[in-house]
């Protein structure tokens, strides 16, 4: 893992990839900390990194297209899963590499509240939780951008599917308020859901029975609890669909709260996508 | 080893189909269950299926894993509240009270889904990890609209409080506005947030659900008194005192559950019944707060009633000489000294100000009975003087004018056959006018406050402090935030760049 984590960092710094990332970012955050707290002598360096959370749309699908699509298109990768070192192996060291470029950006913004210490007093904890937050939620979209760059062959593919799947979790926030909350719509909201997770299933395994299985036992489950309980359906879409937007829980960290379940829910996400890109290569194996 | 497995599947299809044919000539009925059994059997076989399932399984069972886990870390609830001044953590005020409440109590929190209000939501779930006998419930008011209105008759507005109390059956309706403080822009006319005030409130209707003998205060009307102002009436309501009139003239006696007598600067006299009426009142333990008015004249039976309790008004409006006790260029804007009192004891920990404008001195009268004792609470410098000539337009003190000092204002208590009367004199009505507790960086509305509790005999004053929205702001002057800009937009970001640039120049030469 370590081997391939330096040489995928090296080939950032070789490269120009990772000092432009570096460099965007920078000019990004410095423009909000400029107009926030320089020009509006605003005290709360909180106020950038959620004015600036949008930059993920747009830096981490340029950061991660590369990453799987690139090996797969050139066919390097036969010789990276021939190796003896283990795919997770393999993928986590893709993903360090990455995360530690990232880093060295946040790196650099750490020092920003210290700048503003000499034209009074700043809300420092706030503002460096905030910057955990933020640290955080870009650790989390990388690996869905990695995840997203081991299904595609195309880096450009890549790069739109990324951007569209997490300009949509930052957009679910504020879309999920709009979503019915009756209990009605959110029982035939999850009858659909559950078809569609069948048909993942169908995809993966090529079975329509077991597919099947689960279908009839899923809707069944569903009838039987609006029969019994249909209380339990109350604005439950609303959560599921807000359990799934990355960019709430930043909130919490930019409005002053450490709260642990999100910290745990960040790390959740990493190791889910990790984890999901792992079994999709090996899937790539066998098909 | 692959290919060997594939032949194999291929194999067993093979021989499946075979035994389909010859079974089919037995028995044509029968033939087709067993020959999609079989099938289905068979794509449990196929190494697609194998793969697939195996990476589905181990996928879902590691997905459903993290769930619980994220589950179980929420329920644990740990959080830091790291904002200055801790607005999402309960005041030791609150938790104090809360630990007392011994009755089933509900809060319910009406609010649709995912429009949670950050502040209400933290601040109430800590209620019940204070106290077993409080659970919170989440009540959509777009799913149920009629819920409410087994409680209460307010139209309920999203992101609303209910506090219910299962054993007594009393209910407070919090109102969500009533949880944002604002203030007006007077430049622009619109008003903007200045604070939240989710735990006052919510703390204040445990108190009103929780307790039997709520304080009531009539306020006497009939001789010109003032009223009170708007922020007065929001503020006697967040303590859950009642606020009543009383026209002192057409009553017989001060009504048995009146626990506070407001006379609120009178213009014209009382009648000797009435002042009899009131005089009674207090010698049964009763409690009263008066504001006096310099501009009303030949008050005197009023005037009787505070010199029985040895409170004398000086003639005349007081002026203060001394620069530090008067407010900008007004020297009838008079700032007092605080003194040392149970009323005045937040405000002077706090240092804060409180603004008496426009008073009248108030003096010990020397023929007070011994069973009655004076404190002063608010006093002017040894510089001030009281203008006898309240029309007169010099400010300078004139030769028939009033020396000083004077207290503005005074505690009174008399304790007599274990009854014990509580009597508070302020010599400015402007003290509690709008214009002075609507400031929140003066004292005024706490002192008044602080009163009513003191006289109430309210020993767990919940008077939780809203928490200020403020914008903190930095002395960042522009040279400074040019230079700094241009460092941190340009330079340093180029520096990377240029970095990056000669590492790659160089590899490339080599």
């Amino acid at each position: 893992m370590l081997a391939i984590f330096k040489k995928e960092l090296k080939s950032y710094f070789t490269s120009m990839t990772g000092y432009v990332f570096i460099a965007f970012f920078l000019i990004i955050v410095g423009i909000y900390f400029a107009v926030y707290n320089l020009l509006n002598r605003v005290a709360n360096f909180e106020y950038v990194l959620s004015g600036v959370s949008f930059i993920f749309v747009l830096l981490v699908p340029i950061l991660t297209m590369r990453l799987m699509a690139e090996d797969k298109k050139q066919k390097t990768d036969q010789l990276l899963f021939t190796s003896p070192v283990s795919i997770g192996k393999i993928i986590s060291g893709k993903y360090f590499a990455v995360l530690t470029v990232f880093l060295i950006a946040m790196v650099v913004i750490c020092f920003y509240p210290l700048i503003l210490l000499q034209f009074g007093s700043v809300p420092l904890k706030t503002a460096y939780g905030t910057i955990l937050g933020f640290t955080l939620l870009g650790a989390a979209y990388i690996s869905i951008g990695l995840f997203i760059s081991s299904l595609t062959e195309s880096q450009l593919v890549s790069a739109v599917v990324s951007f569209v799947v997490i300009l949509v979790t930052a957009l679910m926030d504020s879309l999920v308020s709009f979503l019915p909350t009756d209990n009605l719509t959110c029982y035939v909201i999850f009858l659909v859901f559950v078809i569609l997770i069948c048909w993942i299933l169908y995809s993966m395994m090529h079975n329509i029975t077991v597919s099947l299985t689960v279908g009839v036992i899923g809707e069944a489950a569903l009838t039987a609890i609006y029969v019994v309980k249909p209380a339990l359906y109350d604005g439950l879409l609303t959560k599921v669909l807000g359990w799934f937007s990355v960019i709430a829980r930043f909130d919490n960290f930019s409005s002053g709260l450490l709260d642990l379940s999100s910290v745990v829910y960040y790390i959740s996400i990493v190791f889910i996508f990790l984890f999901l890109t792992v079994q999709a290569i090996k899937k790539h194996r066998w098909n | 080893m692959s290919d060997l497995n594939e032949n194999k599947n291929l194999d067993s299809e093979n021989v499946v189909v075979e035994t389909n044919e010859t079974e089919q000539n037995y028995n044509p009925e029968t033939a087709k269950t067993p020959g999609t059994m079989d099938k289905i059997k068979a794509s449990f076989t196929s190494r697609k299926f194998r793969g697939g399932a195996y990476a589905t399984a181990v996928s879902a069972v590691v997905i459903v894993i993290v769930i619980i886990l994220n589950v179980i870390i929420s329920q644990l609830d740990l959080k830091i509240d790291v904002t200055k001044d801790s607005k999402y953590t309960l005041t030791s005020v609150t938790k104090n009270y809360v630990k007392g409440v011994k009755d089933d109590i509900t809060i319910y929190y009406l609010v649709q889904t995912g429009q949670e209000n950050k502040t209400t939501k933290q601040i109430i779930e800590q209620y019940p990890q204070v106290s077993k006998n409080i659970k919170v419930v989440y009540k959509d008011p777009i799913l149920y609209p009629n819920f409410a209105s087994k409680y209460v008759d307010d139209k309920v507005t999203n992101n609303s409080v209910l506090v219910v109390n299962n054993t007594n059956n009393r209910v407070k309706y919090v109102d969500s506005n009533s949880m944002v403080v604002s203030q007006m822009d007077y430049q622009t006319y619109q008003s903007y947030q200045t604070g939240i005030d989710v735990e006052g409130q919510v703390t204040s209707a445990l108190q009103y659900v929780t307790t039997d003998n709520l304080p009531v205060m009539y306020a006497v009307t009939g001789h010109g008194e003032t009223d009170l102002s708007a922020s007065i009436t929001t503020a006697l309501k967040k303590i859950n005192v009642t606020e009543n009139t009383l026209n002192t003239i057409t009553t017989e006696k001060i009504p048995e559950d009146c626990s506070v007598l407001l006379i609120n600067a009178p213009q014209k006299d009382y009648s000797a019944d009435e002042v009899k009426m009131i005089k009674d009142y207090l010698s049964n333990g009763g409690h009263a707060i008066i504001y006096t008015d310099y501009q009303a004249s030949s008050l005197d039976n009023f005037n009787g009633l505070l010199e029985y309790y040895g409170v004398s008004t000086v003639p005349g409006i007081v002026v203060e000489g001394d620069r530090d006790h008067y407010m900008g260029q007004y020297i009838n804007y008079l700032v007092p000294n605080i003194e040392t009192h149970d009323i005045t004891s937040s405000l002077k920990t706090g240092s804060t100000y409180v603004v008496a404008p426009q008073a009248s001195g108030l003096k010990k009268s020397d023929s007070a009975r011994s069973t009655i004792e004076v404190s002063p609470l608010l006093t002017t410098s040894d510089k001030a003087y009281s203008k006898t000539d309240v029309s007169s337009t010099k400010a300078e003190k004139e030769s028939k004018d009033i020396d000083g000092p004077f207290n503005l204002g005074l505690a009174v208590t008399e304790k007599y056959n274990d009854k014990e009367a509580k009597l508070i004199v302020y010599g400015s009505p402007v003290l509690i006018d709008e214009s002075t507790v609507s400031v929140s960086s003066l004292g005024n509305l706490d002192l008044f406050l602080n009163t009513v509790n003191y006289v109430t005999d309210k020993k767990d004053t919940l008077s939780v402090r809203t928490v200020s929205t403020e914008q903190q702001y930095l002395n960042v002057t522009a040279s400074k935030a040019t230079l700094w800009s241009i460092l941190i937009v340009g330079v340093l970001p180029i520096l990377v760049l240029c970095s990056g640039g000669y590492v790659v120049l160089r590899r490339r030469k080599k």
